[in-house]
């Protein structure tokens, strides 16, 4: 299996349309752009968490969690949707002979972009868990000295 | 020496009207590239405008902050704002929010827009290596730096007290949504400010300047003024920036950068016959020249007199000028924007020192530089510039046209959303650092480590990490 949309070099250089990679797999492109959002979304609550000095202890850190991860669920729709209307899409050089075994494989993948919102709240409640755990053991203030 | 023409013999004929029409196509990416990317001076400008502005204490949380609006921003933009840009733009006098729901066959000026949203998914071929579509992925570059400018003119007012966390989520809403809402209403060939009312503003003077300021405002009346800003009497005490030189530094480049946002909000694309405004209207890059430049000239002059000479002030005031004359700066006479860039920056420290007094401590001015300076620009479009058309059937510029949409932007997208999210954090405890943190300085409550770690800035803020450097005898 190829990340590029194309099999040959005359096909790539007479392409007119997409030539990104995954170009003929908007599947994969959906599940990506969960990942990416997930990301983005862990990034926001980290910063609540992540802190190397002062204490930081927010009560309200779960909260914060279970509103970011929701917030995630009507991009998954969205993406899904779009995943579903595009399934038989292809790159205007690059439409290939895969392209019935797509279409026979669609209805059973339609799972995996909710699957991945899961699998990232359930991640990034655990990783916030794990690190307020390690850091109430190795936090460290530098001495602040002043005579 | 001459150069040897007779190396273009080698194209055929027949292909030279395709090489052209991809030149167009070139010039056209080209031009909203460099733009964008000279627009990022202007967040350069930001981090070492703030950073010099805050105490030595929170000089690294400060920048670390404007780092991270770059990030915050420009993914929210990415995932969502770029769509509800496109989305919104009829909704909801015109039409409905237009997304992967609207039905193919829909009509009218819907139609016209649905290929643009589709083009703006997270997911569409159209934002990545794309041979049949070189521009969305510019305009999407210059729009996401539009977009980091709003959070970044909320960032100054907040230093020194916000949570970092605090102020991601107030960026993602502010830079990913509500601007962009205003821009869609308002900015937009489509907008039904401009379709309804014939609403003007080129330079975004409420759309990204008046939202920002007042969302700022908003953000501010919950977070509170940092400690030892009042005295106990309730009058407020300067706090001094600690790199003065960093700070003028800083605002000169927020000024460059000023200057490749405005490029950036001319429109050209291939087959034009003539630059354009985002309202289709007719203009050149010359007026952006020579406006935004006496405006700049003129706008620190109106400051220095109307602060009596403050230092602080006056930087600011180049910026007050070229927001005051922001909107109509493609339609103004270069005599007309000299008295209207000096009024706007002339009356902005007055409205910084009252907001002061009334006990909301901005750190550097945003409301006064922004959010009134964006009101009065738009505003005077509606006085000044009167009259203009902007589309078959749109009314005429004019003071109702503009009011109305500028109270919207400062109001339903400023200032509600700021004080409304705001309002939550401060509610759930995520806001505001705690005060012994704040007094100890962000910087260490952060990351733990100062900013300067090897010497002392400012008499009673040293620190040292235990790196074996002596303290000094105080």
């Amino acid at each position: 299996m190829s990340a590029s949309p194309f099999s040959s070099y005359e096909e790539y250089y007479s392409a007119t349309g997409p030539i990104y990679t995954l170009a003929d797999r908007p599947a994969l492109i959906g599940i990506l752009t969960v990942l990416g959002a997930g990301i983005f979304i862990y990034f926001i609550y980290s910063t609540y968490t992540m802190k190397k000095g002062g204490d930081g202890g927010d009560s309200m850190k779960g909260m914060l969690g279970f509103l970011l991860a929701a917030s995630v669920l009507p991009l998954a729709d969205a993406v899904y949707s779009q995943y579903i209307q595009r399934s038989d899409h292809r790159p205007t050089a690059a439409v290939s002979q895969e392209a019935d075994i797509d279409e026979q494989e669609t209805p059973a993948r339609g799972w995996e972009p909710l699957a991945l919102i899961g699998s990232l709240s359930i991640g990034t409640s655990a990783l916030g868990r794990s690190r307020r755990n390690g850091r109430s053991k190795t936090r460290r203030k530098p001495k602040r000295v002043i005579r | 020496m001459y150069m040897d023409i007779g190396i273009l013999a080698q194209i055929p004929i027949e292909e030279l009207p395709e090489s052209t029409q991809f030149l167009e196509t070139f010039v056209t990416e080209t031009y909203y590239y460099w733009a964008s990317v000279f627009m990022l001076i202007i967040h350069v400008g930001f981090l070492a405008y703030e950073g010099g502005a805050s105490r030595a204490k929170n000089v690294l949380a400060t920048m670390v902050k404007n780092l991270l609006t770059l990030s915050t921003v420009g993914l929210a933009f990415f995932f969502f704002g770029w769509w509800v840009y496109w989305a919104f733009a009829l909704f909801p006098f015109n039409g409905g929010i237009i997304g992967p729901w609207t039905s193919p066959d829909v009509e009218g000026a819907a139609a016209d827009i649905l290929p643009l949203v589709q083009a703006s998914y997270p997911w569409s071929e159209a934002m990545g290596p794309n041979l049949g579509d070189n521009l969305t992925g510019v305009f999407w570059f210059a729009f996401s730096l539009f977009a980091m400018t709003t959070a970044s003119i909320m960032s100054g007012a907040v230093i020194e007290r916000i949570k970092l966390g605090a102020y991601v989520i107030l960026a993602t809403v502010l830079g990913g949504f509500t601007w962009v809402v205003a821009a869609a209403w308002g900015w937009n060939y489509w907008g039904w400010f401009t379709t309804n009312l014939g609403y003007h503003d080129f330079g975004c003077s409420a759309v990204v300047h008046g939202v920002s300021g007042f969302f700022a405002l908003g953000v501010l009346l919950n977070l509170g003024p940092r400690i030892g800003k009042y005295d106990e009497n309730g009058n407020p005490r300067p706090i001094l920036p600690h790199n003065l030189p960093l700070t003028m530094v800083g605002l000169m480049l927020i000024f460059v950068g000023f200057y490749a946002f405005l490029a950036a909000c001319v429109i050209y694309s291939p087959g034009f016959a003539r630059e354009t405004t985002i309202y289709d209207t007719p203009m050149t890059l010359a007026s952006i020249a020579v406006n935004t430049t006496l405006a700049l000239c003129v706008g620190i002059i109106g400051s220095y007199l109307g602060s009596k000479g403050d230092p602080f002030f006056t930087i600011s005031g180049g910026l007050a000028g070229i927001i005051s004359v922001g909107a109509g700066l493609d339609l103004y006479s270069p005599l007309l924007v000299i008295p209207i860039a000096f009024v706007g920056a002339l009356t902005m420290p007055w409205v910084g020192m009252w907001i002061e007094k009334l006990g909301v401590d901005d750190a550097v001015g945003a409301v006064a530089v922004h959010g009134y300076c964006g009101v009065f620009g738009a505003l005077a479009v509606g006085i000044m510039a009167s009259g203009y058309i902007q589309g078959e059937g749109y009314p005429a510029t004019g003071i109702i046209g503009q009011l109305i949409p500028t109270l919207i932007c400062i109001g339903l997208l400023g200032f509600l959303p700021g004080y409304g999210v705001s309002w939550v954090l401060n509610q759930m405890g995520l806001l505001r650092v705690p005060a012994e943190e704040e007094i100890e300085g962000l910087d260490l409550g952060d990351f733990g480590t100062p900013g300067y770690p090897e010497y002392s800035i400012v008499s009673g803020e040293e620190f040292h990490s235990g790196a074996g450097i002596k303290t000094p005898q105080v």
